[in-house]
């Protein structure tokens, strides 16, 4: 493996990571009833455990509802959620106590290599 | 809710089922919920088995029911007296099966992509989630039926902190059909249907509303809902009546 393979798949490791860290952070704020079940990852998931292989490489997403990138000049993380807010909560103020706590869990990330997050929050639904 | 009963996409259709139809059509013209309760109820139609949409909408339905049901048994595993077992398990399975596919839905048909918050903040909420939401609002008056709901940014180059490409921040323009029963007089229903969303856009969004079109597409048939016996704040009677006498249709600004 070359040396730039090498730093590829850290880096998608440490998007993936940094996914999952972003989407734990994310269901545990109080207004956020889920992840967008994004339809494709739903799908996958329920071929994976209906035990149907679907032929269909591509990365799984770590968590559905949570997309990881890394931008350089500046260097930061762009980690964009998509949330489904419970009724009762005011959407702009989820979507607040969101990025809170991503931001908070990204720092607490060994995978975020110590850059900051830029983290987008999007509404898809009210249930 | 009424839809369209013959095959084939309608010919003229009326302002309220075009509501549906703007969120909820599939490319062959067909209404999604109805290709999904036509199938959940068994009936036959040669048009969605050799329809490419209707079939894939079918795919996707079947798919997504068969991994709710596995969440559900698996929660009520887990859980040993959680939804799922006893008989409150039909009803709960069901429930939440129905709040999914109205998330699906979404999923489908959101729309555009409208800012929440102040101008330089990065949170968004989907075009067909904040409808929805203001239809709620304005169905919540007595004698109104919401139709149509779209969402537009007042100023479309107004941008946000993120620069070109992306959606644009600023204010927006909501625009809404309703159909009213003739209890109202229509400029007393528009203002209440506007103020209504407006309220909403604030208290449960946290969206700017520059502007409410209220579009009355329809009158309804549909008799008055029963007063209470007691005469109301602003001092109407039981039949709908103010103090003068006068009838009123409903009470101004009561919340009911």
């Amino acid at each position: 493996m070359t040396h730039h393979e090498t730093r590829d798949h850290g880096r998608d490791r440490d998007r993936d990571r940094l996914a999952s860290v972003a989407a734990d952070a994310t269901l545990g704020v109080p207004g956020v009833a889920f992840l967008r079940p994004g339809l494709t990852q739903l799908l996958r998931a329920a071929a994976r455990s209906a035990g149907v292989r679907r032929g269909h490489a591509g990365t799984d997403g770590a968590a559905s509802g949570v997309g990881v990138a890394l931008d350089t000049g500046p260097d930061r993380w762009t980690i964009d959620v998509y949330i489904v807010a419970s009724r009762g909560h005011r959407a702009v103020d989820v979507t607040r106590a969101v990025r809170t706590a991503v931001e908070e869990a990204v720092l607490r990330c060994p995978s975020a290599d110590g850059l900051p997050a830029r983290v987008s929050v999007t509404v898809s639904g009210v249930v | 809710m009424a839809m369209n009963q013959t095959p084939g996409p309608p010919d003229e259709p009326d302002e309220a089922v075009e509501a549906v139809l703007d969120d909820e059509r599939l490319p062959c013209g067909r209404l999604l919920p109805q290709v999904w309760d036509d199938w959940e109820a068994g009936v036959v139609d040669p048009h969605t088995r050799e329809c490419p949409h209707c079939a894939a909408a079918l795919r996707d339905l079947e798919m997504l029911g068969d991994v709710v049901r596995h969440a559900q048994d698996a929660a009520s595993e887990a859980d040993g007296t959680g939804p799922g077992t006893g008989s409150g398990g039909v009803d709960a399975a069901s429930a939440l099966t129905a709040r999914v596919m109205d998330v699906v839905r979404l999923e489908l048909r959101p729309g555009r992509t409208l800012p929440l918050g102040e101008r330089d903040e990065d949170a968004w909420i989907v075009e067909a989630a904040a409808a929805k939401a203001f239809r709620a609002a304005a169905e919540a008056i007595p004698g109104v039926r919401a139709g149509s709901c779209r969402i537009a940014p007042l100023d479309p180059a107004a941008p946000g902190e993120n620069g070109a490409g992306a959606p644009p921040r600023g204010p927006v323009r909501v625009h809404i059909g309703v159909a009213v029963t003739l209890a109202w007089t229509l400029r007393d229903v528009a203002d209440q249907v506007r103020a209504r969303i407006t309220a909403a856009a604030d208290s449960a969004l946290g969206m700017e509303v520059a502007a409410v079109d209220v579009r009355i597409t329809d009158i309804l048939d549909e008799p008055w809902d029963e007063p209470s016996d007691e005469p109301d704040a602003a001092g109407n009677d039981a039949a709908g009546n103010d103090a003068a006498g006068h009838d009123r249709g409903t009470t101004d600004g009561d919340p009911s």
